[in-house]
């Protein structure tokens, strides 16, 4: 190995891949994979209308991955002199050489194509100053105080670097930045809670998502109990992201085709091409999103490229590996992320004034899965809910823990809002028929 | 040319203290952490995973007028501490545009001592072929039984080593050795169109390769398996009523973990994570009044016992290791703390919770190992688990954990678990499957009327405790006894 020196600060993409290729002229494995990792990121997290946590966080590590025949072993370190990435390229190939032989091993990837569009990096976001955020979160907080609440919530910048190659000649790399904001506000027994999630901080409007939120929390004030039961609802983006997610993890072809999966037929195979679910759900992997705007190559070096799942209501396409796909005769997928759905151009308030009533839901907390098979999942409202009345917000209802089938969910969906990111995914609000509310709490 | 040699982490743990002096700042650390874990996972036939990972650096926090700044770097050197540290002091500044109360910590006592957890057999001398030829063996033994539906297995091994060295410019210097292992396995069994796991695990402890008992883990194989061919076919649990329940260790830790644990946190009871992991039903109003649990239940916070995940020498702002009540005879009695929290609740030490997941975040407030005590011996509510079964008209039995789920100010819950069994007239009958609980937290714990005794305690525990923005991952023990709650309500899934 003849990397002897490292950058003082890896910021390049192709200072990355140069560090991956001397890895791999250093390796003495019958086959290595390399995957890099920097990022730079800060946080400001304020409570009680004040500062309470500054963080800046540096770091980079390296993963490789050696083989020799169908044995592999993976030892990844931090990447702060050159003696530490020689010592886990040594590591992997201690490990490979006395590994068990895999049944599943595949053999490392050819070079990719990917498509044009890299991930979207905005240099303000990744030079955001502490005094920078530090401003933001005064603002937010003045607001709050100036209101009568107080502020709880988190600024974050975040710049990254990824960078993989293999000893087929596969190389990728690309540099992301993400910000994003999240701010809760109580007012005595009133809560309120909202988040924002885009490439670049400039697209984040703090101040009005603080002042919204804030007028919030007054509308959740004195909070009425509502019997549990089953009663139409309204999830909010980020509250039906909280659902939507369990159902692209849960995508997955082995799963279904092993008969552990919400997928799996009663009688052996899949539902692939069952009108499962509301004609209104078209379910992708779009990293192109202008939302997104996310990296055209997965960790593992696959390419991304946008595909549908679901199309108006029918599953198209499960999470293939590389191991299944090659049993299969069929095309490995990559991981399913980002997933994105489709909405329309309603606000969740219109969806309310289209709905007689029911229970507006404006965060989903600690979603958990009961069954695995059956893809059911229990959590809790959480920061506003509400009652729907003649097509307006009636009051504020105490919080509800729900036990929920998520096919049911999405086959009872009859209307869906405009499509939002809500962290690195992009959703809508959906309305669906009824939604399983069990118990309730005192908590606000 | 003769190149000077590299600073040790204790000369640039120095450089830090001695730069963050000259800033004027109140208060200073700096925390150098390397991290070395060792991961080895079997699915089926194929070693899924076999891993090692070795992170380093150092994190640099900083009390400067009252306000908090920090920063950290996976760069060791002379040049990167000195930018680190003034990243840090810039930081702090700009904290002061948001802070109206300046923060005041508590006194500690600036210790300079070692720690190292006591084991017997270090993990990493171990031959990787000889861990990956015991999950392998575990699988096939599992995997005989295809023929009556397990479908799909699973075992794994995970050992950890991090040495921290913690200086501040209070005077302290610390350095501690940390161990961990934790062995497991589980399968899923496929039948009549269901799907459902049985796991074995011996809990993670910080230990060392003692932990990992091949001949115990290969001999809960075959009740393992046939436990879930059991379950795949059992009937569902009953739903929408109320029933008495038995709940193990292996079950219990973690209903402790969520409604003790959490709501004693005091950083969440000031509101810290009320934008996230959520704030606490307990509030200081209620400290030394509030009716937590039946009489006699007792739970004991302790960073001092032997092999809990949490134990250590001092915990991340140097406060040494204690063990305290936080609820006695059914009162909550006391916190969780670190410096800060304990100097706003008005205390004069704190009793040591900080903890920080790496060296790039921070230090908060997190649960220690927290443990429910038996029962007295004697004591009213003491019965071992086999006679609360036979003292039990009707009932279910719980081991292992399932779903859990807890509402945000941690009242309501929710638990699932990994194996039930009907109780009927003192004696087990047939398994369920698909078993929920809910209760509100101290309705659940007021409901208690049986204990096992000091001989039925086992040290189970987590390792993936989530809380923090950025979100940091602690471990900690819950050692607990045999429980028998009456009257909670039930529902399964539809």
């Amino acid at each position: 190995m003849t990397l002897d020196a490292l950058p003082a600060e890896i910021a390049s993409k192709t200072q990355a891949l140069e560090i991956i290729d001397q890895v791999i002229a250093g390796s003495a494995a019958e086959g290595v994979f390399v995957s890099l990792d920097g990022a730079a990121q800060a946080l400001s997290r304020f409570s009680g209308n004040q500062m309470i946590q500054n963080v800046n966080q540096e770091r980079a590590s390296i993963a490789i991955t050696s083989f020799f025949g169908s044995r592999g072993a993976t030892a990844t370190a931090t990447v702060g002199n050159p003696e530490s990435i020689e010592a886990a390229l040594r590591s992997s190939e201690t490990l490979a050489r006395i590994a068990p032989e895999d049944p599943e091993w595949m053999p490392l990837l050819e070079p990719q194509m990917y498509d044009a569009p890299q991930a979207a990096f905005d240099e303000r976001t990744a030079r955001c100053s502490p005094l920078e955020r530090g401003e933001i979160v005064q603002r937010v907080c003045r607001i709050a105080a100036a209101a009568g609440g107080e502020a709880a919530g988190t600024l974050a910048a975040e710049s990254r670097l990824r960078a993989v190659g293999n000893s087929r000649g596969l190389r990728a790399a690309g540099r992301s930045t993400t910000a994003s904001f999240s701010c809760t506000a109580r007012t005595g027994d009133g809560s309120s809670w909202g988040e924002q999630t885009a490439w670049k901080l400039g697209a984040l409007d703090c101040v009005a998502m603080a002042e919204a939120v804030v007028r919030r929390a007054h509308r959740a004030r004195s909070p009425r109990a509502v019997e549990p039961g089953f009663y139409p609802v309204i999830l909010h983006p980020a509250a039906f992201g909280e659902l939507l997610a369990w159902v692209g993890w849960n995508l997955d072809a082995r799963a279904a085709d092993e008969g552990r999966s919400f997928m799996s037929r009663p009688d052996g195979g899949t539902r692939l091409g069952e009108a499962m679910f509301s004609p209104l759900v078209h379910l992708e992997r779009n990293p192109a999103h202008p939302l997104l705007q996310s990296a055209p190559f997965l960790p593992d070096g696959q390419p991304n490229r946008p595909l549908t799942l679901i199309r108006e209501g029918v599953p198209k396409l499960l999470h293939h590996s590389r191991y299944w796909a090659a049993r299969k005769g069929c095309a490995p997928t990559g991981t399913f992320f980002p997933l994105t759905m489709v909405g329309s151009g309603a606000s969740p308030m219109d969806l309310v004034s289209r709905t007689e009533r029911g229970v507006l839901v404006h965060r989903a907390w600690y979603v958990r899965a009961i069954n695995p098979r059956e893809l059911t999942v229990t959590g809790m409202t959480r920061d506003g809910t509400f009652w729907i009345e003649d097509g307006q917000i009636a009051y504020p209802i105490r919080n509800l823990r729900f036990n929920q089938s998520l096919p049911h969910l999405l086959r009872d969906i009859d209307a869906v809002g405009a499509a939002e990111r809500y962290g690195p995914m992009v959703v809508p609000a959906v309305r669906s028929g009824a939604f399983r509310f069990t118990s309730i709490t005192d908590s606000i | 040319m003769v190149l000077a040699a590299p600073l040790t982490r204790k000369e640039l743990a120095a450089l830090a203290i001695d730069r963050l002096r000259r800033t004027g700042c109140e208060y200073g650390e700096v925390r150098f952490t390397g991290e070395h874990t060792q991961r080895l996972t079997a699915r089926d036939r194929s070693m899924d995973e076999l891993s090692e990972r070795r992170s380093s650096g150092f994190g640099v926090r900083v009390l400067l007028d009252g306000a908090w700044g920090f920063a950290a770097s996976h760069r060791l050197g002379a040049e990167q501490v000195e930018r680190t540290v003034a990243l840090a002091v810039e930081t702090a500044r700009a904290s002061r545009l948001a802070q109206n109360t300046r923060v005041r910590l508590v006194p500690v006592v600036p210790e300079r001592g070692s720690y190292i957890t006591p084991i017997k057999v270090d993990p990493f001398s171990v031959p990787v072929e000889k861990k990956a030829q015991l999950l392998l063996e575990i699988n096939e033994q599992l995997l005989r039984y295809g023929d009556q539906g397990i479908r799909k297995v699973r075992s794994f091994l995970r050992f950890g080593r991090e040495e921290k060295l913690f200086a501040s410019t209070e005077g302290a210097l610390i350095e501690q050795t940390i161990y961990r292992s934790y062995p497991g396995f589980s399968c899923t069994a496929v039948a009549n169109g269901d799907a459902q796991e049985r796991s074995y695990e011996r809990p993670p402890l910080n230990i060392g390769y003692e932990h990992i008992d091949a001949a115990d883990l290969m001999a809960q194989t075959e009740r393992v398996a046939t436990e879930a061919i059991q379950k795949v076919r059992a009937p569902r649990g009953p739903q929408g009523v109320r029933s008495t329940l038995l709940l193990k260790p292996s079950h219990l830790f973690l209903t402790i973990h969520e409604s003790v644990g959490h709501p004693t946190e005091l950083d969440r009871v000031y509101g810290y994570e009320a934008n996230f992991a959520g704030t606490s039903f307990a509030t200081t109003d209620k400290l030394g009044a509030l009716r937590y649990a039946a009489s006699g239940v007792n739970f004991r916070a302790d960073r001092t016992q032997e092999g809990g995940r949490a134990t250590c020498g001092w915990d991340d702002e140097g406060v040494p290791a204690q063990s305290w009540r936080v609820v006695e005879d059914g009162i909550l009695v006391d916190y969780l703390t670190d410096r800060e929290t304990a100097c706003r609740l008005g205390r004069a030490a704190s009793n040591g919770c900080a903890f920080a997941d790496s060296w790039a975040n921070v230090p908060m407030v997190r649960i220690p190992n927290l443990g429910l005590e038996p029962g007295a011996d004697g004591g009213a509510l003491t019965a071992t688990l086999a006679e609360m079964i036979a003292d039990t008209e009707a009932g279910i039995l719980i081991d292992g954990i399932g779903s859990y789920s807890i509402d945000q100010q941690r009242r309501n819950f929710q638990f699932g678990g990994d194996a039930f069994w009907k109780i009927e007239k003192g004696r087990i009958v047939h398994m369920f499957k698909d078993v929920t609980y809910c209760a509100m937290t101290t309705d659940f714990w007021n409901r208690v009327d049986a204990l096992g005794p000091q001989r039925e305690l086992e040290q189970w525990g987590t390792d993936i405790c989530g809380k923090g923005e950025p979100m940091q991952i602690a471990q900690m023990s819950h050692a607990c006894v045999p429980v028998r709650v009456r009257d909670i309500a039930l529902g399964s899934p539809d």
